[in-house]
C-alpha cells in the first residue's frame, strides 16, 4: 500500500484567493493510499520545507505531492528536500495548481473542483512513480571557443586564466574580428585597436590558450561534457611553426587584390595579414587570387622567405579534438544590399555592366548605373577614421579622395522596418553615428555633420552625455527620414524629410553615412545546425531563458556570447563573453557531470528496430545496438539511448508503435494514470 | 510467363540458391488460390500466377511472423507489382534485407476484388479497385522478370480508388460517424486485417498491450474504434495500399478507406508514396526546416 503525503500550498493568496486550500488538502486525504496532508501559507518557506521534510520521515513516505505553483519553479526545491529526509527525489511531483489554476480562474468553486482534479491526478501518477538515479558522467575540462572577435577573446582569457585550457576556431587569418576594424569606440573614444590588441597579445602569450586561426568547425557531435569536434584547419600555405612573421613575403608579393579586412577600400597583397597587429603574425596565401596556384607562375614569396616556410602543396588539415563546452561567438556582419534603398546597388561599380538591356536597366536604381561612389556604410567610414586605416586616418571619400565638408548620416537605415529590413532596432547605430560626427568633426574642422535619426536611442551609462556632446561639437540632428539620394555633379543631393518643422531638407552632401543595420552572419543559420542549437527568425542564436538564462543556448554545454546572440555593443559583448566564461567555470567546477534520469529507455525484448525513433531523433541519441548471445552471436539489433545525449524530449516515444521506448519519470503507466485519474476522462 | 518462374524457381532450387520459394498454387475450389512454400524443385510444378491471386504474401517474410526465422537463408518470392511494392516498403522499415529475398516479378493484369466474383477471367465487373490506377503493373524492383521489363513513369502521384471513399467524404462529421459505427457493429476483433497486413510488425501490438491498456480490448464501440484508428494512424506514411486488410475481413468492413485516406493526405502533404523507394525516409518521422506546417490549425 502506497503512503503517499500531499502538500497544499496557498501561497499566500496566489493560490487560496481562488482557491479553497482545505478543502483539497481535506479530499485528498480521502483518496487511496494518502496517509499525510497538510495546508501551508508557503510550502517553499523554511519552516513549510521542514514540515515537508519532518512528514516523510514521520509517516515513511514513498510518494509525496506538492500542489503548488509551477514545477518550473519549485519542483527542485521539493525534489533536494525529499532527498535530504531520505526519499528519492523523483518520488515527488509537482501538482501545478497555481499557474495553470488559480492564477487563471476567477470562480472559487470552480478552481478548488480543479485543484481537487489535479491534485488527484497527480496521486495516482506517483504511484507508479520508480526511484530513479541521477547519471554521472565523466567530462573533458576544455573549452573550445568558436570566433576570435571580443567575445571570444574575453571568454577565451578568462577561462584559461581560471585554469582551462582553451581552443580558440577563428575563421579569418587573425584574431580581433569587427572589433579590429573600429577606430574608436564610444562613449569614451579611446582608440579600439589600442585595447583590442593587448588582449590578442594576451591570448597568443598564454600557454593554456590555443588559437586555430584560419580555421573552420565542420561538425559537432557529443554532449555536454564531452563534445567531440571536427575542425577544418584551412592550408594556409605556410609552416606556422617556422614563420617569424618577419613580413619579407608580403612586402615583396607582386600581386594585389581588394582587402577585406579594410571593407574593400584598399588593396592588400595575395599572400598577406590582415592587419599589421595580427594575432597570429603568420601570413597566409589568398589561393583564389595567387597565380602560383592558378597558373604556377610567381612563387616570390617563396623565394624572399628566410626560414623558408612557404609550402605550396600544404593541404587543409583535418582536427578531432575534444571538449566539455563550447562558447559561440560567431559576430555579426552588417546588412548587405541596402545601398538599393539608397542610391545605387550593392554591386561594386566595377562588376556593373555597361552595357544593360532594358531588364537589367529596369532592375537597377533610378539615380544612378550603380552604387553611388561616395555612399558608405557605418564599418566602411571606420576604416576611414581608423590611424591604421586606408587613409591614415584622415577623412577622405573614396571616390576622388577629397575631405568631405558636408556628410550626411542616416540612422536606422535597414533596421526597424519589416519592409525594407529587419524590424529590431539595431541599438548600436545611435551611437556609433554619434561617434562618427564627432571623428569627422575632429578630423575635418570646418565640415558640416548632418543626421536624419528616426528616435535616438542612447541607454548605456554615459551614451546621452555622448550623444548631447556629439550635437555640441556640431553635429546637426534632423528628425526624419530620407526618402532618396541623386547624383549631383560629384555631389549627392539628399532628400529627406524634418518631422519636427514639417518641411522636406535638401542637402547636397560630398558623402553619405549609413548606419546599417546588424545582422548575423550570412552562413549563420546553416552553423546554428552544425551545432543544434536553436536561432531565431533573423538568425541569431536563441538563449535558454530571455531574462534568467541569456548565456546559454538550448542546448546543454554550449553557451553564447556577444553578437551571435542578438545586437550588442563591445561593453555588453565583453560582459556577456565573461558570463559564458563563468558559465563553463562553473561546469568545470565539479569532478564530475550529473545528468537528471529523466531520458528515454528501451524495452530491449519488443524493440522491433525500424529506427523510427534513431531518425526522429534530434541530438542523434538513439543508435542501433547488437543482443548477442553467450557464444557472440548477433541475436537482433535493437535501439539503444546514450543517457548523455538523450534530452528527454519524447519524441521517439510518440512514433515508437510497439511502445517499446519510454521515458524514465513519465512512463506509459503514470501518464496513462494520470490521464485515467481525471473524472471528465474518456478512457 | 508462369513457365518461366517455375523454370527458374526449379533451377534456384535445385542450386541450393534458394531455400524456399513462396508462391501461388492451386485452391481449394476453381475461384481460389492458396499460398505454397516451395522447398522442394518439383513444387514448382504447383505454381501459378493469374487473376485470382489475390494474398500479399511479403507479410510472410515480416519477422513477426515465425516463417523467416526457420533459418532459411534466403527466400523467392513471386510479387505481384503491389507485393514488391511491399517487400521495397519492408527494406525500408528495416524489417528484411533486401539481399535475403529472391523477387520473381511478372507483369499483373490486376486481381479480383475477392475470389467470390470469379467467374473465370478478369473483368472490369470483379477487378479489385487497386487495379485502376495501378502503375506497378510492371513491378519495379525484380530479380528475375520473364522477358524485357519495359521503363514505366511512375511519377504520378497517389490516387484513390475506393468508390466508397469519395461519398464519405462528403458527409458530414455525424452522417460519417453513424457509418462507422453502423460498419464497426460488426467488428468482433479477430485482427485478421492486423495478420495479413505486411507491415505490422510489432512483436507485441499496441492492442494487446496491458500495462498500460491505451486500446481497449472489448470489442464494443470504443474498443473497436481504438483499434482501428490506431491501426490506420500506425500506417500513415507506410501503407503500400495492397487493400488485404479489407478483403480479410470476415464481416466486410471496408478497412483500408483509412488508408487509403491518409495515403492522400501524405501525398499531398509531403509528396510522399510509400514502398517505392527503400533510402527515401517516411515523412512523419523527418523533418525539414521548410517543412510546411499548415496541418496546425
Amino acid at each position: 500500500m502506497a503512503k503517499i503525503g500531499v502538500f497544499v500550498c496557498q501561497c499566500g493568496n496566489n493560490i487560496s484567493r481562488t482557491v479553497d486550500t482545505a478543502d483539497v488538502a481535506k479530499d485528498a486525504s480521502e483518496q487511496s493510499g494518502v496517509v499525510f496532508v497538510e495546508d501551508y501559507k508557503f510550502m517553499c518557506s523554511a519552516p513549510g520545507q521542514e514540515a515537508f521534510k519532518k512528514a516523510i520521515r514521520d509517516h515513511d513516505l514513498d510518494g509525496c505531492i506538492v500542489s503548488a505553483c509551477s514545477p518550473k519553479m519549485h519542483e527542485a526545491t521539493f525534489r533536494n528536500a525529499a532527498e535530504a529526509a531520505g526519499l528519492n527525489p523523483f518520488k515527488v511531483e509537482i501538482a501545478n495548481i497555481r499557474e495553470q489554476c488559480s492564477w487563471v480562474h476567477n470562480d472559487k468553486e470552480i478552481g478548488t473542483a480543479k485543484s481537487k482534479d489535479l491534485t488527484h491526478m497527480m496521486i495516482q501518477r506517483v504511484k507508479y512513480n520508480r526511484p530513479l538515479e541521477r547519471y554521472r558522467m565523466s567530462m573533458t575540462k576544455r573549452a573550445l571557443i568558436l570566433g576570435g572577435g571580443i567575445a571570444g577573446i574575453q571568454a577565451a582569457l578568462d577561462l584559461a586564466n581560471a585554469g582551462t585550457p582553451v581552443t580558440i576556431v577563428e575563421k579569418e587569418p587573425s584574431l580581433g574580428g569587427n572589433m579590429a576594424r573600429l577606430s574608436e569606440t564610444f562613449p569614451t573614444l579611446d582608440c579600439s585597436q589600442c585595447i583590442l590588441t593587448p588582449k590578442m597579445v594576451e591570448v597568443q602569450n598564454h600557454p593554456l590558450i590555443t588559437i586555430r586561426a584560419f580555421a573552420e568547425l565542420e561538425k559537432l557531435d557529443g554532449y555536454i561534457g564531452n563534445f567531440k569536434a571536427t575542425i577544418r584547419q584551412k592550408a594556409k600555405s605556410v609552416i606556422d611553426k617556422d614563420c617569424t612573421g618577419c613580413g619579407d613575403c608580403w612586402e615583396k608579393c607582386p600581386f594585389t587584390v581588394e582587402s577585406e579586412f579594410d571593407m574593400n577600400l584598399i588593396k592588400r597583397k595575395v599572400i598577406y595579414i590582415p592587419f599589421p597587429q595580427a594575432v597570429p603574425t603568420v601570413p597566409v596565401i589568398d589561393r583564389a587570387n595567387c597565380p602560383k596556384f592558378i597558373k604556377d607562375k610567381c612563387g616570390i614569396c617563396a623565394d624572399v622567405c628566410g626560414p623558408d616556410c612557404i609550402d605550396f602543396t600544404q593541404e587543409d588539415e583535418i582536427l578531432e579534438e575534444e571538449f566539455g563546452a563550447v562558447i559561440v561567438a560567431t559576430g555579426f556582419e552588417l546588412m548587405p544590399n541596402v545601398y538599393k534603398e539608397y542610391g545605387g546597388s550593392s554591386m561594386p561599380q566595377h562588376l556593373i555592366p555597361k552595357k544593360m538591356n532594358k531588364k537589367q536597366r529596369a532592375a537597377q536604381p533610378r539615380s544612378t548605373s550603380g552604387r553611388l561612389p561616395d555612399v558608405i556604410n557605418g564599418l566602411e567610414f571606420e576604416r576611414l577614421a581608423s590611424a591604421s586605416g586606408p587613409t591614415g586616418g584622415e577623412i577622405r571619400r573614396p571616390s576622388d579622395g577629397k575631405k568631405p565638408k558636408t556628410v550626411v548620416f542616416i540612422a536606422c537605415v535597414g533596421s526597424r522596418d519589416a519592409n525594407k529590413g529587419v524590424e529590431y532596432c539595431s541599438k548600436i547605430c545611435c551611437m556609433y553615428t554619434a561617434k562618427h560626427t564627432m571623428l569627422y568633426n575632429h578630423s575635418v574642422h570646418d565640415g558640416k555633420a548632418y543626421v536624419f535619426y528616426m528616435d535616438i536611442r542612447a541607454g548605456g551609462k554615459g551614451y546621452e552625455e555622448f550623444i548631447n556632446r556629439a550635437q555640441d561639437e556640431g553635429a546637426e540632428y534632423i528628425r526624419g527620414r530620407v526618402s532618396a539620394l541623386r547624383k549631383k555633379g560629384d555631389k549627392i543631393l539628399v532628400k529627406g524629410a524634418d518631422t519636427l518643422q514639417g518641411c522636406a531638407v535638401d542637402i547636397e552632401a560630398d558623402m553619405v553615412v549609413l548606419a546599417t543595420a546588424m545582422v548575423p552572419q550570412a552562413d549563420a543559420i546553416d552553423f546554428a545546425k552544425t551545432l543544434g542549437i536553436s536561432y531565431d527568425k533573423h538568425g541569431f542564436y536563441s538563449e535558454q531563458h530571455p531574462k534568467l538564462m541569456p548565456v546559454d543556448s538550448s542546448t546543454g554545454g554550449i553557451y553564447l556570447a556577444g553578437a551571435c546572440q542578438g545586437v550588442k555593443d563591445v561593453p555588453e559583448t565583453v560582459a556577456q563573453a565573461s558570463a559564458a566564461a563563468s558559465k563553463v567555470m562553473q561546469l568545470f567546477s565539479k569532478e564530475e557531470l550529473m545528468r537528471e534520469p529523466e531520458v528515454a529507455i528501451v524495452d530491449k525484448d519488443h524493440c522491433m528496430n525500424c529506427w523510427d525513433c534513431v531518425t526522429v531523433c534530434p541530438y542523434l541519441a538513439i543508435s542501433p545496438e547488437e543482443v548477442k548471445d553467450r557464444d557472440g552471436n548477433v541475436v537482433k539489433m535493437v535501439a539503444n539511448v546514450n543517457p548523455g545525449l538523450c534530452q528527454g524530449c519524447g519524441l521517439c516515444n510518440t512514433v515508437c508503435r510497439s511502445k517499446s521506448i519510454e521515458l524514465q519519470g513519465y512512463t506509459d503507466q503514470q501518464v496513462y494514470a494520470q490521464i485515467t485519474a481525471f473524472e471528465g476522462a474518456f478512457v | 510467363m508462369i513457365e518461366q518462374i517455375r523454370e527458374k524457381a526449379r533451377e534456384l532450387l535445385e542450386s541450393g540458391e534458394l531455400d524456399v520459394v513462396i508462391g501461388y498454387a492451386e485452391g481449394s475450389d476453381p475461384s481460389r488460390t492458396t499460398p505454397i512454400f516451395c522447398r522442394k524443385p518439383e513444387d514448382t510444378d504447383k505454381l501459378v500466377l493469374d487473376g485470382r491471386c489475390v494474398n500479399t504474401l511479403p507479410a510472410y517474410l515480416n519477422k513477426r511472423h515465425e516463417y523467416p526465422k526457420k533459418g532459411w537463408k534466403k527466400t523467392g518470392i513471386i510479387g505481384k507489382g503491389c507485393d514488391i511494392r511491399a517487400i521495397t516498403q519492408l527494406v525500408a522499415e528495416n524489417q528484411l534485407k533486401r539481399d535475403e529475398v529472391y523477387i520473381f516479378g511478372a507483369e499483373c493484369e490486376g486481381v479480383v476484388a475477392h475470389p467470390e466474383k470469379w467467374d473465370g477471367s478478369l473483368h472490369e465487373g470483379n477487378c479489385a479497385s487497386k487495379c485502376s490506377s495501378c502503375d506497378v503493373k510492371i513491378p519495379l524492383d525484380t530479380d528475375f522478370y520473364p522477358g524485357e521489363k519495359p521503363e514505366v513513369d511512375r511519377s504520378g502521384p497517389y490516387l484513390v480508388t475506393a468508390p466508397a471513399l469519395a461519398t464519405l467524404v462528403k458527409m458530414d462529421d455525424e452522417d460519417r460517424f453513424a457509418f462507422w459505427r453502423d460498419d464497426f457493429d460488426r467488428c468482433f476483433k479477430c485482427y485478421a486485417c492486423r495478420e495479413v497486413c505486411p507491415h505490422c510488425s510489432c512483436n507485441i501490438c499496441i492492442t494487446d498491450r496491458t500495462m498500460p491498456s491505451w486500446v481497449d480490448q472489448a470489442a464494443h464501440t470504443k474498443g473497436v474504434f481504438g483499434w482501428h484508428l490506431t491501426r490506420a494512424m500506425h500506417l500513415v506514411g507506410r501503407c503500400t495500399g495492397c487493400g488485404e486488410c479489407t478483403r480479410a475481413c470476415p464481416v466486410n468492413i471496408q478497412v483500408d478507406l483509412f488508408n487509403q485516406k491518409m495515403k492522400e493526405v501524405i501525398q499531398e502533404s509531403f509528396d510522399y508514396k510509400s514502398g517505392y523507394s527503400m533510402e527515401v525516409k517516411p515523412p512523419l518521422i523527418t523533418y525539414n526546416t521548410d517543412d510546411t506546417e499548415n496541418y496546425i490549425r
